[in-house]
């Protein structure tokens, strides 16, 4: 746990290290801007990096994704709010990522991105030595492309973004700035530099601030002063910078010369410009006494389920109410009394009768009122809706990661206010299912099914105990009990968004006519597929240089003219043709964009 | 050889990478069409889905073809990885009463910059039907609210009469 604190402080330290650095950027600027947009884990993660400190965090609680990056990139962000991405949601996302782990790798065997962001995500968690992650690493190690670089996709060409992800994630996972995998990547990275200092996504494309904050993010990782990367006097820092617009957010490309610009990659900017590498921080688990001086750990028992575990800044035990209630998503109600302030409701749970709301500090019931109780360092305060008298438990596992079949031993205990004493005939619940303890608070239990289930104590006249995460089996391939994941793809899925889809893949992404004088044609095969499970009706439109708005034919028909129609998992290979004028006088390179467009039939 | 009138349309080292790597940007987007119902000057909220179904990062932008002013998408561009998605919230700001109809357009594009890039977009037919307010209801609740208002007028009075009685 020292090691995990160590790395976050020398992470703090390396920032502040190198922040001076980027003084010309606007961070105060791009963080009005990203505070705009809708939220997301990136965002999230940047403005933790710029400093901010009241960050939104509830889109982080209803996730769920379907590819391993859904899941790394979201605990990437929990982690950095220094929440356990284990319980912060409304399922175990580092279960969800592991459970994407085939034996060989994480994710989508075809794809390298997903190992990257996997190994950085259990980084990030304190489990870079899992098995997980040390087979993506194996896996990253295996793919490296002989010019130093990787592809997001295994045979595919490097790419600068990719190279510079698997870059941090190797470091992560114990690989040497100094080893031979590195200093071959950082010279694929050194030979895509374009002389404006900046870096495209391949070799020879035009600079863009992702690429540029990308390599930013991997040098820091690697201790490199990005400034000192300098081609042509220029350097990515000073080119991202470049591309910073007036209202704070960052141009993907040069405005000046671009055809179709955006702001998406405002993010990485805001990240790699604040300093910070990735993971931009690391999770300190509950047992780790004052994780961050000023904050306290606060757990909050309902009538039902748990409301609340998180840490949190505060300076007594009832402004603790007050100040989790944003991130952990409750109402509540304080009343004025006659004796002082009094917590009279959290959520749907109102005092009435012999219940009511009731406070521990470190297991113990402090003799002052929870508005008077000054915080120290270190206090874990726990809230509970029950009766006076009601006792705090904990239950511990003999292992937490077992196979199926084999044996766990659970101990339910319950604090007499002095030391942990064994809870006779407790409840103890696994997931939804009830099983009683033995009289010394032991329960025995064979699982057999693979899954991560969660165990506590939960019988009346105690308080519920924090839950303990069990994952039985090598690959934790569900979740069981009272957690469904959503599946977004398919059915009423991601939002109860329903119905079909339309879905078209375009087989290239760039279309190369090659060298061509006055009068001459070039062309080009581009595969047109339909993934969805609707009839596509096909049409075309062409933007940027008149050599292309006037001189584009696909399928022998002007693009404007081309329409097409396409059955479910239909493709076809449309062919692109350009015609240079004999009258065109001008000469270099020109920029373009074919959008292919599918409309359901 | 009249070298200034040579055109080149692509990089020479960036037509090397594509020839030897699959590339594909897609998109996928859910549900196929889009119909909305609200009434007159009501703000209304929907939302699709925008899937990466391809092998590849993309970048992605969404737009109205029309009723430009009225109509706000969020987000409205982002970077999706392959197989992940976005829920992308569609806000139709007030609007008098009416059929439109309309396409969102939703566009894929590669990371790569430079030369001709193709990329994949999808037309999401939207159709909003607006529909008139009431008059009957609005009157209905304009005359609850005037007898609300004359019975604590009428409250108010009693009670001041009372306390000057009582003075």
């Amino acid at each position: 746990m020292k090691k995990i604190k160590n790395c976050w402080l020398t992470l703090l330290l390396l920032a502040i290290a190198v922040q001076p650095v980027f003084v010309s950027a606007s961070i105060p600027q791009a963080v009005g801007y990203l505070e705009s947009q809708a939220d997301d884990p990136w965002i999230t993660m940047a403005l933790i990096a710029s400093g901010q400190t009241a960050v939104a965090s509830g889109h982080l609680r209803q996730v769920s994704g379907t590819s391993a990056t859904d899941y790394a990139k979201t605990i990437l962000a929990v982690s950095a709010l220094n929440q356990d991405p284990a319980t912060f949601g409304n399922i175990d996302y580092i279960a969800q990522l592991k459970s994407k782990y085939d034996g060989t790798q994480m994710g989508d065997s075809n794809l390298l991105n997903d190992d990257a962001w996997s190994i950085l995500a259990l980084a990030s968690v304190g489990q870079v030595e899992s098995a997980q992650a040390q087979a993506a690493k194996d896996f990253l190690l295996a793919n490296q492309n002989a010019d130093g670089g990787w592809s997001y996709s295994v045979g595919a060409g490097s790419d600068t973004n990719d190279t510079a992800a698997v870059v941090m994630a190797l470091v992560e996972a114990g690989a040497s700035a100094d080893s031979r995998v590195i200093g071959n990547a950082l010279a694929y990275l050194r030979s895509a530099q374009n002389d404006d200092g900046g870096f495209g996504y391949q070799p020879g494309n035009d600079s863009d601030s992702g690429s540029d904050a990308w390599i930013i993010s991997a040098l820091i990782k690697l201790d490199i002063d990005p400034a000192t990367w300098i081609k042509n006097s220029n350097n990515p820092v000073t080119h991202l910078e470049s591309l910073q617009a007036d209202d704070g957010g960052f141009w993907w490309v040069d405005p000046s010369g671009a055809e179709w610009n955006n702001k998406a990659m405002t993010a990485y900017a805001v990240i790699a410009l604040s300093g910070f590498s990735y993971p931009i921080g690391y999770y300190q688990a509950a047992d780790d006494p004052d994780p961050i001086e000023g904050q306290y750990h606060l757990r909050i028992e309902g009538s039902t389920s748990t409301i609340c575990d998180i840490y949190v800044s505060a300076t007594t035990a009832l402004d603790l109410i007050e100040q989790a209630a944003s991130e952990c998503g409750y109402s509540y109600n304080i009343t004025q009394e006659s004796f002082g302030p009094y917590l009279r409701s959290i959520s749907d749970d109102t005092a009435q009768g012999l219940d009511g709301w009731l406070y521990f500090v470190n297991n113990v019931s402090p003799p002052v009122g929870a508005a008077d109780y000054e915080l120290q360092s270190g206090d874990e305060v726990l809230w509970y809706f029950g009766q006076w008298g009601w006792l705090p438990t904990r239950i511990t596992a003999s292992q937490t990661e077992i196979n199926p079949g084999d044996t766990i031993g659970l101990s339910a205990e319950y604090f007499d206010g002095n030391n942990w004493q064994p809870l006779s005939q407790a409840v103890i619940k696994i997931n939804n299912e009830e099983r009683i303890a033995q009289s010394n608070g032991q329960l025995n239990v064979n699982i057999y099914e693979n899954g991560v289930y969660q165990v506590y104590v939960d019988m009346n006249g105690y308080v519920r105990s924090p839950k303990k995460t069990i994952n039985v089996g090598d690959t934790v391939n569900n979740n069981v009990g009272l957690q469904v994941e959503i599946d977004q793809t398919s059915g009423s899925g991601q939002g109860n968004i329903g119905g079909e889809a339309i879905a078209l893949v375009v087989g290239s992404s760039q279309v190369s006519f090659g060298s061509l004088g006055p009068g001459e044609s070039g062309s080009q095969a581009v595969n047109l597929s339909n993934e969805g499970t609707v009839q596509l009706a096909i049409g075309a439109s062409v933007s940027g240089d008149v050599v292309f708005t006037q001189g584009i034919t696909i399928d022998d028909q002007f693009y404007d003219d081309y329409s097409s129609s396409l059955a479910p998992y239909e493709d076809h290979d449309a062919q692109v043709t350009l015609t240079i004028p004999q009258d065109y006088l001008a000469s270099g390179i020109k920029n373009g964009e074919l959008i292919f467009w599918a409309t359901a039939q | 050889m009249k070298f200034h009138r040579i055109i080149f349309f692509s990089f020479l080292v960036g037509g090397v990478v594509v020839a030897s790597s699959v590339q594909a940007v897609g998109l996928g987007v859910k549900p196929k069409k889009l119909e909305v119902q609200a009434r007159s000057w009501q703000t209304v909220q929907t939302e699709f889905l925008v899937m990466n179904v391809s092998q590849e990062p993309g970048l992605y932008q969404v737009y109205a073809d029309g009723l430009e002013n009225k109509i706000n998408f969020e987000p409205t561009e982002f970077k999706l990885e392959p197989g992940s998605s976005q829920v992308v919230k569609l806000t139709v700001k007030s609007i008098a009463a009416g059929i439109y109809s309309t396409n969102i357009s939703v566009v894929a594009r590669p990371l790569g910059s430079g030369g001709l890039i193709s990329a994949s977009g999808v037309k999401l037919p939207l159709v909003l039907t607006i529909t008139r307010l009431d008059w009957f209801l609005v009157l209905a609740f304009g005359l609850v609210c005037l007898l609300v208002g004359y019975v604590v007028l009428w409250i108010l009075r009693t009670k001041r009469r009372i306390n000057n009685n009582q003075h």
